[in-house]
């Protein structure tokens, strides 16, 4: 298993250099104080959440080629001729990503800290909101993971833009006929009321989150293992 | 040079990479605010001397030119499952008995009561199961101080002594590297009669047994990742969780009476589990080695 991250380390090391490049900028720039302010404005909250979203979704990017590289058949062949092959190439895909997600999470947390201590202002809410990002981009490669090593990256991408339309669809009637007077007033405004969300105490279906998406991050790495095989009558060489 | 005396050799200089730019930085610190938990950047600091371990861990073998074999990082999770969820239950089992024991001896009536009155079970189950998959969500954090202590460390120990010792010296250095930080009102807070002596001696028994279990789980899984998410899990459950459903605000409102309890309750739990762990394993050694012979 090491030797397979290994090589997704060697095989994507421009794209990562590309990805580190991008994390290390908007870390820096969390750390260079935005304001004076002793509690975190609207603004503020805005600036450090949209800096470590910017961050995230980057990596998130980065995550969703990963299986494309080894979408060859002769490939597929030597590993499932291997003993676990399967099991291991698809967990190391799995691993490979998690990791990426977590260490920018840890750098992003110590960005936060320190930001925090250089204006005064207290991050924990931040933090929590990291820690639901990362949670939201697992949960994105559980789901759209399956379509990918099922049908190639062609096809599973098409699949998994079908499925976001029909969300966005929904979202869309939702913000037609649904009631929308929790979104009212400027982006800042709904952070903040987002923010006294996490901070209530009895909001726990938001403390469910983390567990939830690592579980079915764990379902979807079992259903892939399953689906690998097949997948290969879907790649061009 | 011999073997030992080049093991010795890199466990000195593993020692003086991982203590001395940490103390600096908490001198440092505490010359600046004296040596204040309360101060904007004692977070930050507790948060950021987490990784010098690692990062001891990984400089030692290149001065060294050790190479990075052996490096503890084995990251099969097949067959080794059942040493990751102990390294999350556990701290959650220490939680639920430190909350026992708050409850009965540290808090007032009034208190009682109002935790008869407010407790929401779910929102506590939520809050542990949001504690134990920080665990998992800050890995590295805890990568960051495992990768050093059981990583290295207590593996170079093993080759010059018996792994029980090996263990004790892990822990009592571990628990000496956290004294700036205990001074400063790490764990304890500094309201307690006695600091901050009692909060030392507290710490270095704490980091001895608790050594001994996440050694166990390194051991066992042939890899320091349990003991690393066990670790953070630990720090991300056990106080904060046992603050919350006790109704109070941190557990320096408890006196030193909170802190032996919280100290008790993770010295012990982790020790025992931490013992059954490494006899349990070693009796599979044993069976598996005689079942070689045989054949």
């Amino acid at each position: 298993m090491t030797g397979l991250i290994y090589k997704e380390l060697l095989t994507h090391k421009k794209q990562l250099f590309a990805v580190l490049a991008v994390v290390l900028f908007f870390t820096g720039w969390n750390i260079v104080p935005p304001l004076t302010a002793h509690d975190l404005t609207a603004q503020e909250l805005t600036l450090f959440l949209g800096l470590s979203m910017i961050s995230v979704i980057s990596v998130g990017a980065f995550e969703q080629g990963i299986f494309e590289s080894d979408e060859i058949k002769i490939w597929q062949s030597y590993i499932a001729s291997s003993p676990d092959g399967v099991r291991l190439q698809i967990a190391s895909k799995y691993i490979f990503n998690a990791a990426l997600t977590l260490a920018v999470v840890f750098l992003l947390e110590i960005s936060f800290y320190i930001s925090g201590a250089i204006n005064g202002s207290d991050v924990s809410v931040c933090n929590t909101i990291l820690i639901l990002l990362a949670s939201t981009q697992f949960i994105l490669r559980a789901v759209e993971t399956p379509f990918i090593v099922r049908f190639g990256s062609k096809m599973g991408n098409m699949y998994r833009m079908i499925l976001i339309s029909v969300l966005t669809t929904a979202a869309t009637m939702y913000g037609l006929f649904g009631d929308l007077s929790v979104f009212g007033g400027s982006f800042g405004e709904v952070l903040v009321r987002f923010m006294d969300i996490i901070r209530d105490k009895t909001s726990y279906i938001l403390w469910f989150y983390p567990v939830v998406s690592l579980v079915l991050y764990w379902i979807s790495c079992h259903i892939s293992y399953r689906f690998y095989l097949k997948g290969g009558e879907h790649y061009d060489k | 040079m011999t073997n030992k005396t080049r093991e010795i050799k890199r466990i000195v200089i593993f020692l003086l990479l991982c203590f001395i730019p940490p103390v600096v930085i908490s001198i440092i610190y505490g010359i600046n605010t004296g040596w204040s938990s309360e101060n904007k950047w004692f977070a930050a600091l507790s948060n950021s001397l987490v990784v010098f371990p690692a990062l001891a861990n990984i400089i030692t073998r290149i001065i060294t030119r050790e190479g990075f074999e052996n490096n503890s990082l084995d990251i099969r999770i097949r067959g080794k499952q059942r040493y990751y969820i102990a390294g999350l239950a556990l701290p959650v089992l220490c939680t639920l008995i430190i909350v026992l024991l708050g409850y009965c001896f540290l808090i007032s009536p009034e208190t009682r009561q109002l935790i008869k009155d407010k407790t929401d079970i779910t929102a506590v189950a939520a809050r542990i199961l949001y504690g134990s998959s920080m665990g998992l969500f800050l890995v590295f954090a805890g990568l960051g101080e495992e990768l050093g202590w059981r990583g290295y460390l207590t593996p170079k120990l093993e080759k010059l002594m018996p792994l029980f010792p090996a263990v004790m010296i892990t822990g009592l250095l571990w628990g000496i590297w956290y004294i700036p930080l205990v001074i400063s009102g790490y764990a304890f807070g500094k309201e307690y009669s006695g600091y901050p002596w009692v909060g030392i001696v507290l710490i270095i028994l704490m980091c001895v047994f608790t050594g001994i279990f996440l050694t166990a789980l390194t051991k066992a899984a042939g890899s320091v990742l349990p003991a690393a998410a066990s670790n953070i899990a630990g720090k991300s459950v056990c106080l904060s969780t046992a603050s919350y459903i006790l109704c109070i605000e941190s557990f320096e409102e408890t006196g030193a009476g909170g802190g032996f309890v919280f100290a008790g309750v993770v010295s012990v739990l982790s020790a025992s589990a931490g013992i059954f762990i490494l006899l349990k394993n070693r009796k599979k050694e044993k069976l598996s080695v005689s079942t070689k012979i045989s054949v």
